[in-house]
């Protein structure tokens, strides 16, 4: 089976992929914000030190937080999460271009609120999710190393990348 | 036939006898020779008496001829002593005789081929000759550029058999004879290492190498999940009894 040109609309597998590994990042960075508090406090009072013991829904907040806060910088500024980095995928706005800050941060809001809707990409002909549909975003193959030049550039010859999206 | 001269010798002998032989009867002796002479020269002289007197002739010249030999052999080598002695034979060998004719008469490739030159070689003292030659002298007088420059070098290297000689060599030999520890005490390997390594930027090289693997593995994770992708859409495709657009 030949590997179908990497351009076009990235579907479930990869998202899921991506998904997984931005949770990754998202758990370590979490644990390092931990272990960071826990070396301030040492530092701060050595002789009363004990290890921070959150509550659940502190741990549970902080995660949402640190989520969110990840995806949106990705987003808004490379369109790339590391995951995406990892799968070779690019979020943009459906025009190609940067996301921007509010869409960037509500995309990461109903990614981490509802990440069902991801599932949605494998139904949707335009495999496009909840958040795609909701946000007007597009996540995009793209190996290229250029910023998103490439992938923000509209294809003159009408390749497969323009015609899985749907008409505005 | 009887000799003539041995004839005359005996009747020579003859009369030297007779003259020797004083005691005897002069009157008697000088008859016998007058009687003998006129018989002979009135040829009526006996057959056995001229042999007789041949034998005769014949004994005394053998015993003069060793006579002579002897004489020869007492009186020669001190007079020719004394002559060679008297006179300069070289001033006289250089004005009567013309040597480059002389020379020209030799046969010198006849000489050298019957000459036994190893036994020749054989009798030389080489160490001795070496001893008083004065090589640095040569050497310092010798225009070696000019001899160089005179010599065909290609033409000596090409006949050289190189690979006979590289045959003849016994390369385990060679190497039992090379002291490894010391030649490696010699050198400085640590700079050696440094010098390698800056020279091949090792470190590049190995980021290099690194970078190419995992870039290579990232790309099969990311031709694998687009394949699925494709999968995953051609089944729902055909779960939702979905035609799929062309490409």
């Amino acid at each position: 089976m030949s590997v179908p040109e990497p351009q076009g609309v990235a579907g479930l597998v990869t998202r899921v992929l991506v998904a997984a590994v931005d949770a990754t990042v998202v758990a370590l960075g979490s644990m390092g914000l931990y272990f960071g508090l826990a070396g301030l406090r040492l530092f701060w009072s050595p002789l009363q030190f004990r290890w921070p013991q959150p509550s659940v829904l502190v741990s549970t907040c902080t995660l949402v937080l640190v989520a969110i806060g990840y995806l949106t910088v990705a987003w808004a500024t490379t369109g790339r999460s590391y995951g995406a980095t990892l799968l070779g995928v690019r979020v943009l706005a459906r025009s190609r271009r940067r996301l921007g800050w509010m869409r960037a941060l509500l995309r990461a809001v109903i990614c981490v609120g509802v990440p069902v809707g991801l599932l949605w990409s494998a139904i949707s002909p335009a495999r496009r999710s909840w958040q795609d549909i909701l946000v007007g975003s597009v996540v995009v193959y793209d190996r290229y190393r250029d910023g998103g030049e490439h992938a923000m550039t509209p294809d003159p010859l009408g390749g497969a990348a323009a015609r899985a999206l749907p008409p505005a | 036939m009887t000799h003539v001269a041995d004839i005359a010798i005996g009747a020579g002998a003859a009369v030297v006898g007779f003259a020797a032989v004083l005691a005897k009867p002069v009157l008697s002796s000088a008859a016998a020779i007058v009687n003998g002479g006129i018989a002979v020269a009135s040829g009526r002289l006996g057959a056995d008496a001229v042999l007789a007197l041949a034998e005769r002739g014949e004994l005394v010249r053998a015993r003069t001829e060793r006579l002579a030999i002897e004489l020869v052999g007492r009186v020669a080598p001190p007079l020719v002593d004394a002559v060679v002695t008297a006179m300069d034979l070289t001033q006289l060998v250089a004005r009567h005789i013309d040597l480059d004719r002389l020379a020209a008469l030799l046969d010198v490739d006849a000489v050298v081929a019957r000459a036994d030159l190893d036994a020749v070689v054989t009798r030389v003292d080489i160490a001795a000759i070496l001893d008083r030659v004065d090589l640095d002298t040569i050497v310092d007088r010798l225009d070696l550029d000019a001899v160089v420059a005179r010599v065909d070098l290609d033409a000596i290297a090409a006949r050289i058999d190189i690979e006979a000689i590289v045959k003849r060599v016994d390369p385990d030999a060679v190497i039992a004879r090379v002291d490894v520890d010391a030649t490696l005490a010699r050198l400085d390997l640590a700079a050696i290492a440094r010098q390698v390594v800056d020279d091949i930027e090792l470190p590049e090289l190995l980021r290099q190498s690194t970078g190419a693997v995992s870039s290579e593995a990232v790309r099969e994770i990311r031709d694998e999940s687009m394949l699925a992708d494709e999968a995953v859409a051609r089944f729902v495709d055909r779960v939702l009894r979905r035609r799929r657009a062309a490409p």
